[in-house]
């Protein structure tokens, strides 16, 4: 039953004619009928010549093709004309082996066959069959009523057998390729359809993804030219491209620069001249429209075996909350870092707004030189770093690469005046009016007690509490040496640290700029001085590096110093930078200055931390500006003791005081942290 | 023969991390501080590719392409700039001195060997 079915799907076309196929019919029933019309004087020739009745020849002939003439000017089914032309084909087959009586009246039949296998053109299995059975009731018929019509002898049935059996196996082969060629052919128009559908459908699912996700995809051309389909966040973003406007116009219609810079590096991905896929990734990326992010992408698109992409898929994605949270995140950081250092060094805090706030200030004013301007934004990057502003410090280092390579413009600094004014008005919050305090412990209230029930003359009780004003040297060394540990930790280095204050106090205001300075001592011992743990092993070190950091009073100085035990100043290495600079290099003093010239760094590298050999400079300025000179003590291999000597007058305008009354200061213990 | 490129950079560091990447790769390195540094060196040197900086003391990058592009002795010398600097203006100004290319800094060392790769091929054929 099954292959009945599959025999019958076979042979019965689908209902539907298409207008490609109703036009290729009637083509065809026209040209047939004209084909078969010619047929009426060639039979009549034929029984002419043979001797066969041409006037029968012409009225038979005519008869037949008179059918098929009637069906193609009055049948609206094309199908239907098909199908009289093969009942007439067979009619015109039979005409010819009639009037084709005699010795070749057997070969006639040949045309049979021909006629059966033209009847394929018709694309319709039908036809072949109807004709089929025409030509077997032709010859049965006329088998037992006028055998002479289709025999020149007395075939016996078997013969008419092995006719019939041919007339099967090529209607057979002929319904076979009509079908394939209805299929195939004159069925192409519903393929193209169907797959148009296909395609459409695709072409919308396509659509309704690209209006609704929330990336930016386009396509571009070797020549930046933006293909048609995009997704709509795109032209939300950027705009919609006018015609022959390419990628980077669009671009710079938002964001200038941007559009510029990416005009100009397309280029050389498409010049051939540099590897397409480094130049790609040298690109822009960061897009920034308004308040938005955008992160944009390219990848090649290359065509078949050719090696050059023919086309970039650009992809365009909104960062901006990603880039908000992470700012956000890193200022909550930031803002828990400063709320520690309030809560344990109030004052310390302030003072650092304060000398920062001017030193912003001076820098963007940018009246200084460019020198002056280094060192500003130097300091301003180490003392950010130990109140852990650290993307203050951070957008300290790019200005100063930018100024190390010529390359600041004052936009640079505008961006720095807006960081800064944005962390100061947070920390106000805070740090409230930003009055200075004083604290008090018990130890030193018993003091004053005791002085005040003692009777102590009022100069001394005086000093003691003017002492109070000043602030304890270990709180500035505690910081120092979490800073010092802090960096060791992203040094991977293993340290130690000691401090040793000497219960000594100094003026915060006096001292402030000083301290700012003093921060690149410690981030040289512990970035160039300590040497990694690997180093220091192979040395026959131990793996821990120490540093000490003290204050102390020697005889009439006072003397801040730092000591590390690392791989000591490489004195050589020195002179080298400063001939480089044309500084003088013959003595050892001589070594001794260049080592705080500006440009001198014995470091091989530049890091966020150091490197750019300002710090010493900075140093040894905001140590003569209190009238004290710099010492610097070092041993290769051993360690280098860096001491900044002044006199004792410099640590406050009271010191006369302190030093009458050296209990009052007596505050603390040396302290060793690790 | 390894093929020789100079990098002409007045940071030791930018220095150092071209000769890793590009020693790595099997070239050999010769360094300048500065555009006048590289000038001298060049001559004889027989380098087939110069990564170059744009603002240098003494002469800069710029100043230095346009004294090679004024010499036909380094008409087959490639040089590629090596910088911070992001300005069209710049580049195109690099590009019309005959630059073959332009990488603004970080750089990855992968990106590096690739172009030094590229264009020193280039060059030899």
């Amino acid at each position: 039953m099954n292959i009945l079915r599959r025999i019958v799907q076979a042979v019965v076309l689908p209902k539907e004619i298409t207008s490609f196929e109703e036009g290729y019919l009637r083509r065809t029933n026209r040209i047939a009928l004209v084909f078969f019309a010619l047929h009426i004087p060639v039979m009549v020739l034929l029984a002419a010549c043979n001797g066969t009745n041409p006037l029968l020849a012409l009225a038979l002939t005519s008869a037949v093709v008179a059918g098929p003439a009637l069906a193609v000017f009055t049948f609206r089914n094309p199908r239907a004309i098909s199908m009289i032309h093969g009942v007439a084909a067979m009619f015109v087959g039979g005409l010819l082996v009639h009037f084709g009586q005699g010795p070749v009246q057997i070969e006639m039949h040949f045309y049979f066959f021909a006629l059966l296998a033209m009847l394929a053109v018709f694309g319709n299995p039908m036809v072949i069959l109807v004709a089929a059975v025409t030509v077997a009731l032709h010859h049965l018929v006329l088998w037992f009523a006028l055998p002479k019509s289709v025999f020149n002898y007395a075939a016996p049935v078997w013969v008419v057998a092995v006719h019939a059996g041919f007339v099967v196996l090529e209607s057979i082969a002929g319904c076979f390729i009509a079908r394939s060629f209805f299929d195939n052919v004159i069925g192409l128009e519903k393929i193209v359809r169907a797959r148009t559908s296909e395609l459409h459908g695709r072409n919308r699912d396509m659509r309704t993804l690209l209006d609704n996700v929330e990336q930016g995809f386009v396509t571009i051309d070797r020549e930046g030219l933006p293909s048609a389909e995009r997704s709509a966040a795109l032209d939300r973003w950027i705009g919609e491209p006018r015609a022959g406007e390419s990628l980077f116009e669009l671009l710079r219609r938002s964001n200038s620069d941007f559009g510029e810079l990416s005009a100009v590096s397309f280029t050389q991905v498409t010049d051939g001249v540099m590897p397409a896929e480094v130049m790609l990734e040298q690109m822009p990326h960061a897009l920034v429209i308004k308040d938005s992010q955008f992160h944009v992408a390219y990848q090649p698109i290359t065509d078949g075996d050719s090696e050059a992409p023919s086309h970039f898929l650009v992809v365009v994605s909104d960062v901006t909350e990603r880039f908000n949270k992470e700012r956000a995140e890193r200022e909550r950081a930031e803002t828990m870092a400063l709320c520690e250092r309030l809560v344990s060094d109030r004052n310390a805090v302030n003072d650092f707004f304060d000398e920062t706030g001017e030193l912003i200030d001076a820098v963007t004013a940018q009246e200084t030189t460019t020198q002056a301007t280094h060192r500003m934004l130097h300091t301003i990057k180490g003392n950010s770093a130990i109140f852990g502003l650290a993307s203050l410090s951070e957008t300290c280092h790019d200005l100063e690469s930018r100024i190390a390579d010529g390359a600041l413009v004052p936009e640079d600094l505008v961006g720095l005046r807006e960081q800064w004014t944005n962390i100061r008005q947070k920390a106000e919050r805070w740090l409230g009016a930003r009055g200075r305090v004083i604290e008090l412990d018990v130890g030193q209230q018993d003091l004053l007690e005791q002085a005040i029930r003692s009777k102590a003359p009022w100069p001394t009780l005086l000093a003691m509490v003017n002492a109070l004003k000043l602030e304890s040297t270990d709180r500035r060394l505690e910081h120092f040496g979490e800073q010092a540990l802090r960096i060791a930790g992203r040094l991977d280095k293993n340290l130690d640290i000691k401090l040793d204050s000497g219960c000594l106090r100094v003026d915060p205001k006096r001292w402030a700029p000083f301290w700012s300075a003093f921060v690149h001592a410690v981030r040289n011992a512990v970035d160039h001085g300590i040497e990694s743990p690997d180093e220091r092993a192979a040395t026959g070190k131990k793996p821990h590096g120490s540093i000490e950091l003290a204050t102390r009073l020697r005889e009439d100085d006072f003397v801040i110093s730092i000591t590390d035990d690392g791989r000591g100043v490489d004195w050589a290495r020195v002179k080298t930078r400063a001939l480089k600079l044309g500084l003088p290099t013959d003595g050892e003093n001589a070594l001794r200055d260049a080592l705080f010239c500006d440009g001198v760094s014995t470091a091989d590298r530049i890091t966020d931390l150091s490197g750019r050999g300002l710090g010493m400079g900075a140093l040894r300025e905001a140590t003569q500006s209190l009238g004290g000179t710099v010492e610097v003590t070092t041993s290769p291999g051993a360690g280098t003791k860096l001491s900044m000597v002044f006199p004792k007058r410099a640590m406050s305008a009271e010191v006369t005081s302190m030093s009458v009354r050296p209990a009052s200061h007596e505050i603390c213990q040396s302290e060793q942290v690790q | 023969m390894q093929t020789k490129i100079m990098v002409a950079d007045d940071s030791q560091m930018v220095r150092q991390q071209v000769r890793s990447a590009l020693a790595g790769a099997g070239f050999s390195v010769i360094e300048a501080h500065d555009g006048a540094d590289a000038l001298s060196k060049l001559d004889q040197s027989g380098v087939a590719l110069l990564v170059l900086d744009v603002n240098m003391p003494n002469m800069n990058g710029l100043e230095l392409l346009e004294a090679l592009h004024k010499k036909d002795e380094y008409a087959k010398l490639a040089v590629v700039m090596l910088t911070t600097e992001g300005q069209p203006k710049l580049m195109q100004q690099a590009k019309a001195l005959g630059a073959k290319g332009w990488i603004i800094k970080p750089f990855k060392p992968e990106q590096l060997v690739a172009v030094a790769q590229k264009l020193t091929a280039t060059t030899a054929a």
